[in-house]
């Protein structure tokens, strides 16, 4: 009979072992065994990981971080591109609105031609109700042309350069408008203050003259063209024994926030001061 | 030669005061950043130059605004006669001297104004007139010197630095 070797009697030792082991580790009965040898081993390995994470954080984050702050930076920079667009558009559709109301005003009066401007400042003094307009005799502006907006009548060129002009509004004190009355039928005078507010005059106290009246430029003096509206009646008094009406009048106008006008530029001016002074 | 940067200031302020200085009205007064600008500039120790200043804020007026051009020069030059004047004697109380000058000269100028438009156009009542610009406007002056004078002050800083002695 063949001797058996002692190398087989332990391979078949650790094989049992191994099966044993691989048949109580399956049947569970080694969990706590395992779990009690592997405890330090996880310990060691979960330290290690943290650590590793820790410092593959270190190295990779703040990059990261760079980059962020690179694409905030870029992102509040067209932020600010577009709130500044935004500004613009609206600015842009405002003055849209202001010339489609001019436009819309113009093609009521198709027999003027009209030049449009911006208003760029007013006179420094605050006694002087004047503006200054961006154009000027370049562009065909001349001297008594008169002003006007979709509302109504803003007054007219008293001086001009190449590229502006000053406007003498009709609320200014040396300002006096010749006018009609649409309601009464009758004629006077419109004339400026030193507080902006316009004052009706000339008008004769017999006439029959309302609150809320309609008052239109009436063309005498050949300062203005006719039946441009300039306000209407406010209020008004008059006493027994008064020749003429007193009466405030509301401008059509707003002159507070006047930020484009129209020149009426085929309109020629009278000049009636040689008629009016003494020459004799 | 550094005073040469005064000229363009003095234009700006110009530019200022007719696009946003009379868009802020108190009442219907309105603030005169180029007296202003003179009255500091000439009670500074380096002011001696104040009256080209005055000169040239004058010729500006004249070409910008509708008020006749002798009322510009005169109210600028007592603006700037007065700051002189006064700079030799408050030299040691500025502000003193600043409010002094502010208010004559500002009350001098649209008193000036008042006289000469009430007397071509006939049609500017007293009392609304003092009420509703020239009291509102004088008062603006006094409010806006001081800020004024701190910028005026700052830019002689700048200009003339003080000399070290050796």
């Amino acid at each position: 009979m063949k001797k058996i070797s002692p190398r087989f009697w332990i391979i078949l030792a650790i094989v049992i072992g191994a099966v044993g082991l691989i048949v109580f580790s399956l049947s569970g009965y080694l969990s706590l065994i395992i779990g009690k040898a592997a405890s330090p081993f996880i310990s060691v390995e979960s330290w290690i990981s943290t650590r590793y994470v820790a410092f593959r954080d270190f190295l990779t984050v703040p990059r990261d971080v760079n980059t962020l702050r690179q694409q905030n930076a870029a992102l509040e920079n067209e932020v600010s591109q577009l709130e500044s667009q935004v500004l613009e558009l609206q600015q842009q559709l405002s003055e849209t609105q202001i010339l489609y109301a001019l436009l819309d005003y113009a093609r009521t009066a198709p027999e003027n031609k009209y030049v449009a401007a911006s208003v760029i400042g007013k006179d420094p003094s605050p006694f002087m109700s004047y503006i200054i307009i961006d154009h000027g005799s370049d562009d065909g502006i001349l001297y008594g042309m008169p002003v006007v907006t979709q509302q109504g009548l803003v007054g007219k060129v008293v001086a001009v350069t190449a590229t502006a002009a000053r406007v003498q509004l009709i609320t200014d004190a040396n300002s006096v408008v010749n006018i009609t009355l649409s309601d009464a039928g009758v004629s006077g005078q419109v004339g400026g203050s030193v507080t902006g507010d316009l004052a009706l005059e000339m008008v004769s106290a017999s006439a029959e003259v309302l609150e809320g009246d309609i008052i239109l430029t009436s063309g005498l003096g050949g300062s203005y063209p006719s039946d441009i509206v300039v306000g209407q009646i406010l209020s008004h008094s008059k006493s027994e024994n008064d020749l003429y009406y007193s009466a405030i009048v509301q401008p059509a106008v707003d002159f507070t926030s006047l930020d484009a006008v129209l020149i009426i530029t085929n309109f020629k001016p009278v000049d009636i001061t040689p008629l009016t002074t003494d020459n004799g | 030669m550094a005073e040469l940067l005064y000229y363009p200031i003095l234009i700006l302020l110009l530019i200022l005061q007719m696009t946003i200085g009379r868009n802020i009205q108190l009442v219907g007064g309105a603030v005169d950043l180029i007296l202003l600008w003179l009255v500091c500039w000439g009670l500074h120790r380096q002011g001696k130059n104040v009256w080209y200043g005055a000169l040239f804020a004058g010729l500006i007026l004249t070409f910008a605004s509708a008020v006749p051009w002798y009322v510009s020069f005169l109210s600028y030059f007592f603006a700037a006669g007065m700051s002189r004047y006064f700079s030799k004697r408050f030299w040691h109380n500025p502000l003193i001297a600043l409010f002094i000058v502010t208010f004559v000269s500002s009350l001098f100028g649209i008193l000036l104004q008042y006289a000469v438009l009430a007397f071509l156009n006939g049609n500017m009542g007293w009392g609304v007139s003092l009420t509703h610009v020239i009291i509102p406007s004088v008062f603006m002056n006094l409010i806006l010197a001081l800020p004024v004078y701190a910028i005026v002050h700052d830019m002689s800083r700048w200009m003339y630095p003080a000399e070290v002695e050796a």
